[in-house]
């Protein structure tokens, strides 16, 4: 896989000064699992402009795979360990697997994504997320994954105990670069979706594929147990 | 009632709905279409209560008494002369009036560039001092036609977002499969967006030609204060006074139009972007909407699988969860600089120093040649005792004295002797208690005798 595509490629441009100068934001961001998009735009530019010299970088020193991809029209890029090899894997210090929570929730925004698809910044308040939660198609599953009952209302704690576990996701994404926060810690939450969000689905792609076969498998072992 | 639409997206201005927002609006309808007077009593409020229970199907009718506390003062107040009777305050009827205008915009029928036309223009001749200037485009008297615009500019950025929500509708709306019938739904939404658009730009065209006849009379104030061939002082003043006053007419509208140029710009952008998602969607429709269709069956499934789990959410066991990269990345930062380092070290070459290496050779020299006498004696004792030749120490320590003429030779060799004597078995030291002064030196010890066993 490498020497073939990577001929005349060395670590000279690790010179050049617009990536000089990021360095040290652009290797720790991406190796700490962030997904890079036009957002960014100093790290984005020196990734874009240098981006077969990154592939390189990353595949020889580190053994993994710099990643360009596209969605809703907008480029992004990611780390990622190679199909084949999944050396990184076996070492527990160089991956993070998402919690059940963040799945769910990332899940969720995944949806409310394309619930925003027309529109250019898809802002979501915590305002909304409730709205969803109490009064979406999916109200049921949602009252019963997050408060355990099926009321018609909550109390101020449950809420905050919801609200706490949306934040704490948020907070992580916001380290992956799948959203964007715009509150502080104490405000009411406020962010922005960006189109990495959808790296979520290539995460399940496998499943996606022959979504059939593995629906059956998930439902099978849940009457089991 | 009516009310039910207004509640949709504006229950946050009133009191929640049964505690006395359904009441504030029904009171509102009633007497707007007479069927209570302006001052109503708590019987009438009592028997709208009991209609509110029915109509929303509560299970119990809210009591009056309990709900006042927060309604009065801001949405109710009493008559003053007939305390019994009520009427609603001007602010409650303010704010419904707000939502009616706000869900019936009456701008939503009329085209943008009519309202900018309508308030913003200049006739010939129209202005010809500067108090018809200021009655026509005055900050107070402009109040009005710019509200109206703005107001316009709300309801068409409230027209949008509703055709937003019915974009994202169809796309999430599984029964519409069929992507021939979905880009017909499209296609009528969209043609309310092409419309606007095409009203915004006439509007900005008529903007700008309005700007540009306000320019010429500021220009022609400006000529008219600087012209030369007046020389009353009072009526310079005046007319340079004037030219300000128009500057500043000129320069608040310019603010006003670049923050409508500004809502402008976001209504563009917005109708362009969905225009481009649009045909984005027309290209690829069956792929993304077999994907779309594939990632909510996704999500509809790891729903059923979650459950709720006290501060996380919990998925069952067997629901892959996905890893990514995650490298551990620390910086180490040294605790202690060595700035001390940045001084070199400088080698100074020693000059020779004959005398004393003189003395110290003379010094070496001496000390060897005394470890030889201390050597050569000890070893000629050694050989003695094993010949079976009886040593007394003091009487060896008077001789080696004697011969070398060194008291500190003669104890260093009595020292060897004794070290030798007892490490050999075959060799007896015999201390007996009586002292012994060596002759001429300060220096005694007890009677020592060495020999052969």
């Amino acid at each position: 896989m490498e020497d073939q595509s990577f001929k005349n490629i060395d670590y000279s441009f690790l010179l050049e000064e617009e990536v000089e100068k990021v360095f040290a934001n652009l290797n720790i961001t991406l190796l700490q699992g962030k997904h890079i998009d036009q957002s960014e735009y100093l790290i984005f530019s020196a990734i874009q402009k240098f981006e077969d010299e990154w592939k390189h970088f990353y595949e020889r020193l580190y053994r993994i795979n710099l990643i360009a991809d596209n969605f809703d029209g907008r480029t992004y890029y990611y780390l990622d360990f190679f199909e084949n090899g999944k050396g990184g894997l076996s070492d527990q210090s160089r991956y993070r697997e998402l919690s059940e929570t963040q799945t769910i929730i990332g899940l969720m925004l995944l949806d409310m994504y394309y619930l925003r698809y027309f529109e250019e910044r898809k802002m979501v308040s915590w305002a909304e997320i409730k709205n969803q939660i109490m009064e979406s198609d999916q109200q049921e599953a949602y009252k019963r994954i997050l408060f355990g009952d099926l009321r018609g209302d909550f109390d101020e704690k449950e809420w905050a105990s919801a609200e706490s576990k949306f934040k704490s996701a948020i907070t992580s994404f916001d380290k992956l670069g799948w959203v964007s926060k715009h509150s502080s810690q104490h405000e009411e939450l406020l962010f922005e979706i960006h189109p990495a969000i959808h790296r979520l689905a290539k995460l399940y792609a496998a499943e996606l594929e022959d979504f059939d076969t593995f629906s059956r498998i998930i439902k099978s072992r849940g009457e089991q147990s | 009632m009516k009310e039910e639409s207004i509640f949709h997206k504006y229950d946050l201005l009133l009191p929640s709905k049964f505690d006395g927002g359904y009441l504030i609006l029904s009171l509102y309808e009633k007497i707007r279409d007479e069927e209570i007077g302006q001052y109503f009593t708590a019987k009438e409020i009592t028997d709208i209560l009991q209609q509110i229970a029915y109509d929303y199907g509560e299970g119990s009718v809210r009591q009056w008494s309990k709900i006042k506390g927060p309604l009065f003062h801001y949405y109710i107040r009493n008559h003053p002369d007939e305390p019994w009777k009520y009427y609603l305050t001007d602010y409650a009827k303010n704010v419904i009036e707000l939502m009616f205008n706000k869900l019936n915009n009456p701008y939503k029928e009329h085209p943008l560039r009519k309202s900018f036309e309508d308030s913003f223009n200049i006739r010939i001749g129209e202005i010809n001092n500067i108090f018809e200037l200021e009655r026509k485009f005055g900050r107070i008297f402009i109040q009005g036609p710019k509200s109206v615009v703005t107001d316009h500019l709300e309801a068409l950025e409230d027209e949008l977002k509703i055709a937003y929500e019915q974009l994202n509708e169809i796309l999430r709306n599984e029964e519409l499969r069929d992507a021939a019938s979905m880009v017909r739904n499209f296609t009528v939404i969209f043609g309310k967006f092409g419309d606007r658009a095409l009203d915004i730009t006439n509007a900005i065209l008529s903007k700008d030609k309005f700007l540009r006849d306000l320019q010429f009379i500021v220009d022609d104030f400006y000529a008219s204060a600087v012209d030369g061939n007046i020389l009353d002082e009072a009526e310079k003043l005046q007319r340079r006074a004037d030219w300000e006053q128009a500057r500043e007419i000129y320069l608040d509208i310019t603010i006003f139009f670049n923050s409508i140029d500004q809502k402008i710009d976001l209504i563009r952008r917005q109708i362009k972007n969905a225009s481009n998602k649009l045909t984005e969607l027309q290209e690829q429709f069956s792929a993304r909407a077999h994907l779309r269709l594939m990632l909510k069956k996704f999500f509809h499934l790891a729903l059923d699988s979650a459950h709720f789990a006290g501060d996380q959410i919990g998925l069952n066991e067997n629901f892959p969860l996905k890893k990514l990269v995650h490298e551990k990345t620390r910086i180490l930062y040294p605790k202690h600089y060595e700035f001390g380092l940045k001084v070199e070290n400088r080698l100074i070459p020693q000059q020779e120093d004959s005398a004393y290496e003189k003395v110290e050779r003379e010094r070496i020299e001496k000390e060897i040649r005394r470890q030889q006498i201390i050597y050569d004696w000890s070893e000629k004792v050694k050989h003695n005792i094993k010949n079976g030749i009886n040593i007394e120490i003091s009487e060896l320590m008077e001789t080696v004295t004697l011969a070398e003429g060194d008291i500190s030779l003669a104890y260093q060799v009595a020292a060897n002797v004794i070290s030798f004597a007892s490490s050999d078995a075959k060799v007896e030291v015999k201390i007996s208690q009586k002292l012994i002064t060596l002759s001429n030196h300060n220096f005694s010890l007890w009677k020592t005798k060495v020999s052969k066993i």
